[in-house]
């Protein structure tokens, strides 16, 4: 008799135990993403906004880079970069100061839950092409002077254009799953003991393009061993500390600034856009930073 | 120590790959394929010379600055006879160049034009140092931002016009 039953039983529990891990999942996500904004609001005070720090984390961010069209003489943040990926086609939108098109009617609440949650003003989530499991760690600071550059800035009527995917847009209501598997939980004071470290796992994001992706799209291994499919189809080297061992910090500052590597040679594609647009704008401080903690043992291969 | 020396000799045969890998990256190269890589490969001589004394690598000297500057300018200026728009300019073997260059000729040989004026600055301020008295700290930070200011070219034309395959 009970024979009879067993196979419907277990098909039952089969369905709500995967029901009850999507459901846990998919609230996991929703608390961490509100101790986000928590840990924003209660632990990092913001006294003043610089504006010109504004700027270097911009540059340090990549914003600049993925939101500006240089190759097609594109203005400043107007959007329009295009990426290849697994997935199809990202376009980058317009993140300047136009009330329309770009975000200049946004809150910093809103800036910071798009930014560190990867969460729209309409509530969606966006595609994790924009690289919110890293910016989840920035600090507060970091994102408010972040926020009070990108209003200054000139604002530009250009309209967004639609990501071109493989993928239907409806699926983009079960990346609060996805989320709960690939975004850390949230910066917090002293997550970070090295400046270079923060940069680099931070704003900087070098694990989106130096780490491999699983089938999901989602970087599980944030170490920088290097992935052989990156965008546009590109090969990204590893830059742990065992890949960059013939380089030294100078070595490393140069090319983080004028995209030289040690042998005289000059990086062309992603790299020399993020360097263009990005590092070579930061202080030299920062770059030591950086350069220090990409030798260090901390910059591990396994 | 097992992982210690695996560790070690796949980061050796890592080396041996990647020295063996830039070695053959210009072979098979013939024609002005060739040649063009030839020039590519003397101005990265010089790029390092240059970089290697501004990071304290090597000691600074100023005639190295004057041959990496004249170097430049004689190769700048040839740059797009190495580009001509052929089959075998196109296509040869082991070319790294992107058809972005002849759809977009105007902006290649615009670059081309800056890097060659640049590097012209860079020679002149080289000369202008080797004739002066200035201490050795002041040429270093004089020729630092002249450099920096010419090879920002070589990104920013590779950027757009080199097939990135590392």
């Amino acid at each position: 008799m009970v024979g009879r039953w067993a196979p419907l039983f277990v098909t039952f529990l089969l369905v709500t135990g995967g029901l009850s891990f999507l459901w846990s999942a998919h609230t996991r996500n929703d608390q961490n993403e509100q101790l986000r904004m928590a840990a924003l609001a209660l632990n990092n005070p913001l006294p003043s906004v610089d504006t010109d720090r504004g700027e270097l984390v911009a540059r340090a961010g990549g914003c600049v880079a993925c939101h500006t069209d240089t190759a097609n003489e594109g203005r400043l943040l107007a959007g329009g970069v295009r990426l290849d990926s697994a997935f199809g086609t990202f376009v980058s939108p317009n993140i300047s100061s136009d009330a329309q098109e770009g975000i200049g009617t946004w809150s910093l609440e809103m800036f910071a839950q798009a930014v560190l949650n990867g969460r729209r003003p309409d509530g969606g989530h966006y595609w994790p092409v924009f690289p919110y499991p890293a910016y989840a760690l920035m600090s507060g600071q970091d994102i408010a002077d972040l926020y009070a550059w990108l209003q200054s800035t000139a604002p530009v009527s250009t309209a967004s254009e639609e990501h071109e995917l493989l993928i239907p847009d409806i699926a983009r209501a079960g990346l609060g799953i996805w989320k709960s598997l690939y975004v850390p939980e949230n910066y917090r004071p002293g997550l970070f003991v090295e400046r270079g470290e923060y940069l680099v796992e931070g704003p900087a994001h070098c694990a989106t393009c130096h780490a491999q992706r699983d089938i999901v799209g989602g970087v599980s291994d944030r170490r920088l061993s290097g992935n052989s499919r990156g965008p546009d189809g590109s090969k990204v080297p590893a830059i742990t500390a065992a890949a960059l061992q013939d380089w030294t910090v100078d070595d490393l500052m140069f090319y983080l600034e004028i995209g030289m590597t040690p042998e005289g040679d000059f990086s062309g594609g992603h790299m020399a856009t993020v360097i263009e647009h990005g590092t070579a704008h930061l202080s030299p401080e920062d770059l030591r930073a950086i350069a220090v903690y990409l030798k260090s043992p901390a910059n591990k291969e396994s | 120590m097992y992982t210690q020396y695996s560790v070690q000799s796949a980061a050796f045969l890592l080396s041996v790959v990647v020295i063996a890998g830039q070695a053959l990256a210009h072979t098979g190269a013939m024609g002005i394929v060739k040649e063009r890589m030839d020039g590519m490969s003397i101005l990265g001589d010089h790029a390092k010379s240059v970089g290697d004394m501004l990071k304290g690598k090597a000691s600074f000297d100023l005639v190295a600055v004057e041959e990496a500057g004249q170097a430049f300018v004689t190769h700048g200026e040839k740059i797009p006879s190495l580009f001509p728009d052929t089959e075998q300019s196109r296509e040869g073997t082991a070319t790294e160049a992107l058809p972005a260059i002849w759809d977009n000729w105007d902006e290649f040989v615009a670059l081309a034009e800056k890097f060659t004026n640049d590097s012209q600055a860079l020679l002149t301020v080289a000369n202008n140092l080797s004739n002066g008295t200035q201490s050795v700290d002041h040429q270093s930070r004089a020729v630092r931002s002249i450099f920096f200011k010419t090879v920002k070219n070589c990104s920013a034309c590779h950027e757009r016009f080199r097939l990135d395959q590392d």
